[in-house]
């Protein structure tokens, strides 16, 4: 389960909840939804020993049932270990009524002996102490730069916070506008404006729907531009791996976020 | 012996890897049985990416058929994308099932089910990755035996080379009978070696094994003749057509993915098959005659359904779903069934009229009214002539004013553009057709913000089709027809953002008519196009045009034919088309007598429903021995004692519908009604 993002289990919950028969509420509104809520939720990718979710119910069940026919209606790997009611000083919707304030971690490096993770840890200890007397905070990302590839983030929000983390003020005179696609996926589009002092990454297609420059290709070619600076070829643009309307404002991208240099 | 699970080296790849979800398996419904427990094993290989793969109908069906059966195992293999094959390939880790992650070289059978061509090259991938020789001659005893179902493997002569066994038709009774054949080999000690085996399985008269059979040509290229290579191989196979689907009630609980998928619901067959005769359409061809479901075992099947997998909306499948002799029945009934349960219900492939507004408006009820799909297919009613897609402009108008009149906002077209006879003229009457529409649907519900979306792609000619001798349209002209219709779309101001315009370009057309028509030569081109990197050709991020273009070119130069030759060339009434010896029960010369009634110059023949009119002799019920089942039954949606004496054992068994306390305000089912005809994709039941 830990490969399952949180909207993947989010809907193995609600699939659960009408397969166990458990008598769900559901928002009002035009789309209705089940009231479900959650408190934080692990990462893709990140194994948790604990979540916490909050059902609406229509009806008095006993905790027992309700733990016992959602366990029995969730896939492996998500099991119901405690189910408690609510009292009705804890008005629905407050899960922070649990007062979640700290949870562990494990974290597993297959191939790194205890010494060398040790040292590793003193090392960003160290730069974290510095950053703090600095008056700042260590950005991890940032600061790993021997990440091994096996530890590695390849989230397109981590490739795109890796590209802003390499912007170069003063290449750009004017605002320019980037959209790029990296597939029909929602969450593969993103809009990337600089200017001469700063630029600006966020999430989503451009305001308007339109920007200056249109960069289209896939999510690996794209995070190896970003992160091996590799620089698209001619068979890159015939096979149509990589697209864009503008080749001189692409080149500018480049220089902006020195990404014809290898980091 | 048993079989290892090839988890432990997979699972440090796949934090590397885009959705890695998708590989993990464990989704409830899915089945692990104990290796050494069972003789005959399937692995279940859906030749695209798990989210299109997992509500494959086909797979779905199959999944269960043979899980249920004592002794047989079966699991499910996907296509792998290009970043984890990279891996396995690096690391050495076969192709592996998501169910228990055994590999599939391990396997007695390797089923592969193609809805479409464009899953031939990643086939080869998953061959490649499991360690199986692509070539069929070069697989020895230890290999599975890969066997090929589904729409697109009716004419499977461009895979001939990598497929041991090819079966024609509905699946269900199918794997059962092969496998019969393989326990029964197995259990005499494997006799006669892998040909054994094929040459029990071809004797069967409906098993289709490629290489028993030589292919000659003419100097021209034409194919000579197709000819058994030994004793006891029919000259021609045929399909297998499923009977009584009331018998066979499958999927029963199908598997619920933990990853997203492209369509999250339970989907119910509600009829096979498809008489409605449109020329083109090639899964109304092959799936005759029409076999009804009956209203009860529809009923059964969606209680139970929902409450095994708990999926929050119906779909009721099949070539065109309001054709159901008792649809008012099947739709009324789940309304009042699910009313109050936010259970939604939709109704793919509808046609263009009245009677399907009434439905959609019974369907949604009293919730949200956003969008209708048709599929006139052609833009003039000449053009719909020729493709006997017997509807009228005027038909469409009032269907669509009578839609925006009902409170429906949103109307999507459907349309292809290359067909047969077709003018630019043909094309370029689609804008007009959408400008009435708006015009119309403005004066029908008094509004100016309905729209109306129009979506077109190339025409493919297919076999077992009246198109099958066609000329396929080139991509040059598609794409300057397709442009002229954009401008003119675009051209009225009064019109311009009430219109939405969707199109697909004209190029993979023209790769998907080669594969579809292809003959056996065609395989060194899927081979060298695989070789050069071809993968996931329905994607157009993957799809490479030139990259076919060029394999072609090169894999065909020896043999004298070409691209062209395979898709814009029209073929006469003497030429053996490939797919000659493979059966699905459509007597020749009616296809040809279609084929000139579409083409006539005085203007185009129609042919009407033989389920409402005089049987037109399409030869499929006397060369099958089968018949058209349809109702009216009189049947209840849900039969009186099963509900009154509803007294559920375990919460499981209680349908969603009574225990799910309908919240006070919250609006009753939603619907929607999304897609448009069922056209290359495969409503299930192939292999």
């Amino acid at each position: 389960m830990r490969f399952a993002s949180h909207r993947d289990i989010a809907r193995a919950v609600e699939r659960g909840v009408r397969r166990a028969g458990l008598p769900i509420a559901y928002s009002a509104g035009f789309s209705p939804h089940p009231r479900i809520s959650y408190a934080g939720g692990a990462q893709t990718g990140i194994a948790s020993e604990a979540e916490y979710l909050e059902l609406a119910l229509t009806g008095q069940c006993a905790s027992s049932d309700v733990r016992d026919r959602l366990d029995a209606a969730l896939p492996s790997g998500i099991d119901v270990i405690e189910v408690f009611e609510m009292t009705s000083g804890q008005s629905a919707g407050r899960l922070d009524a649990l007062r979640l304030e700290a949870s562990d971690w494990e974290v597993v490096l297959p191939g790194v002996t205890p010494a060398d993770a040790a040292r590793e840890v003193a090392r960003l200890a160290r730069e974290a102490v510095i950053a703090l007397r600095d008056g700042s905070v260590l950005d991890l990302g940032a600061a790993d730069r021997e990440t091994s590839p096996a530890t590695r983030d390849d989230s397109l929000p981590s490739v795109f916070a890796e590209l802003s983390a390499k912007f170069r003020a003063g290449e750009v005179e004017r605002t320019v506008s980037y959209y790029v696609s990296l597939g029909n996926d929602d969450l593969a589009k993103w809009t990337v404006r600089v200017d001469a002092a700063r630029c600006e990454v966020t999430p989503g297609k451009p305001a308007g729907g339109a920007a200056d420059c249109v960069l289209k290709t896939s999510p690996e070619l794209f995070t190896r531009i970003v992160r091996e600076a590799y620089v698209p070829g001619p068979a890159d643009f015939l096979s149509g791996a990589f697209k864009s309307n503008d080749v001189a404002l692409l080149m500018t991208f480049q220089r902006v976020f020195q990404l014809d240099e290898p980091s | 012996m048993p079989v290892e699970s090839v988890f432990p080296q997979l699972e440090p790849l796949l934090p590397l890897v885009r959705k890695p979800v998708q590989y993990v398996g464990g989704e409830v419904n899915s089945t692990v049985k104990v290796w050494d427990e069972t003789d005959v094993r399937w692995a279940l290989l859906y030749p695209d990416a798990y989210e299109v793969g997992l509500p494959n109908q086909g797979i779905a069906i199959l999944y269960e058929v043979l899980n249920e059966q004592p002794g047989v195992l079966a699991e499910r293999t996907y296509s792998v994308w290009p970043d984890l094959e990279a891996l396995m390939r690096e690391r050495g880790v076969p192709q592996f099932t998501v169910d228990a992650h055994r590999p599939v070289g391990d396997f007695d059978v390797l089923g592969v089910s193609f809805s479409t061509e464009l899953g031939y090259s990643n086939l080869l991938t998953a061959l490649d990755l499991a360690k199986i020789p692509i070539f069929s001659s070069e697989r020895s005893l230890g290999s599975p035996l890969v066997v090929a179902g589904g729409h697109a493997a009716f004419n499977p002569e461009p895979l001939a080379d990598f497929l041991d066994a090819v079966v024609l038709g509905d699946g269900e009774e199918a794997v059962l009978i092969i496998t019969h054949l393989i326990r029964q080999w197995k259990d005499a000690g494997q006799p006669g070696g892998r040909d054994g085996l094929l040459l029990s399985l071809a004797a069967t008269g409906s098993i289709y094994v490629p290489r028993f059979y030589d292919v000659s040509y003419h100097a021209d290229g034409r194919i000579g003749a197709v000819t058994p290579n030994r004793p006891g191989v029919p000259a021609s196979v045929s399909k297998h057509t499923l009977m009584d689907l009331d018998a066979w009630p499958y999927p029963k609980a199908p598997v619920v993915p933990v990853a997203e998928t492209v369509h999250e619901r339970f989907s119910v067959e509600i009829f096979r098959g498809c008489t409605r005769g449109c020329r083109f359409c090639q899964a109304g061809m092959i799936t005759r005659p029409v076999r009804e479901r009956s209203i009860t075992t529809i009923g059964e099947m969606v209680s139970k359904g929902l409450a095994e997998s708990g999926f929050q909306e119906v779909g009721l499948l099949s070539l065109s779903s309001a054709d159901h002799s008792e649809i008012n029945e099947i739709a009324a009934g789940l309304a009042n069934q699910y009313e109050g349960t936010n259970t939604g219900l939709s109704l793919p492939s509808t046609r263009v009229d009245a009677f399907n507004i009434t439905l959609a408006n019974e369907l949604s009820r009293n919730g949200r009214r956003s969008g209708l799909t048709f599929a006139p297919e052609g833009g003039t009613d000449r053009i719909r002539k020729v493709i006997n897609k017997m509807v009228t402009e005027e038909d469409l108008i009032q269907t669509v004013s009578m839609a925006y009149a009902n409170g429906w906002r949103q109307v999507k077209l459907y349309f292809m553009c290359g067909l047969p006879t077709e003018t630019d003229e043909d094309v370029l009457a689609i804008a007009r057709v959408a400008q009435r529409v708006i015009k119309a649907g403005r004066a029908a519900s008094g509004r100016r913000d309905i729209r109306c979306t129009v979506s077109i792609g190339g025409f493919v000619p297919k076999p077992h089709t009246p198109f099958q001798w066609a000329a396929q349209c080139d991509h040059q002209t598609v794409d300057d027809r397709l442009r002229a219709l954009g401008r003119a779309l675009r051209a009225d101001p009064a019109y311009g953002k009430a219109i939405g315009f969707r199109y697909h370009d004209g190029r993979p057309s023209i790769v998907e008519g080669l594969l579809s028509r292809g003959d056996r030569r065609v395989a060194k081109v899927i081979r060298a196009a695989w070789q050069d990197g071809a993968r996931f050709e329905g994607w157009s991020e993957h799809f490479s045009y030139d990259r076919w273009e060029r394999c072609a070119a090169e894999a065909l130069a020896a043999d004298g034919v070409d691209l062209a030759w395979y898709t814009t060339r029209e073929r006469g009434y003497g030429e053996v088309l490939p797919w000659d010896h493979l059966d699905a029960g459509l007597d020749r010369d009616w296809l040809w007598q279609d084929w000139l009634a579409a083409i006539d110059p005085a203007g185009a023949d129609e042919v009407e429903d033989c389920r409402w009119t005089p049987c037109f002799e399409c030869g499929v019920c006397p060369a099958m021995g089968t018949e058209i089942q349809a109702g009216p039954t009189g049947a209840k949606l849900l039969p009186l004692a099963v509900a009154a004496g509803r007294a559920p054992a375990r919460p499981s068994d209680t349908p969603v519908a009574q225990q799910a306390a309908a919240p006070a305000g919250a609006s009753p089912g939603h619907v929607s009604l999304p897609g448009g005809p069922v056209r290359h994709a495969g409503t299930g039941g192939g292999a």
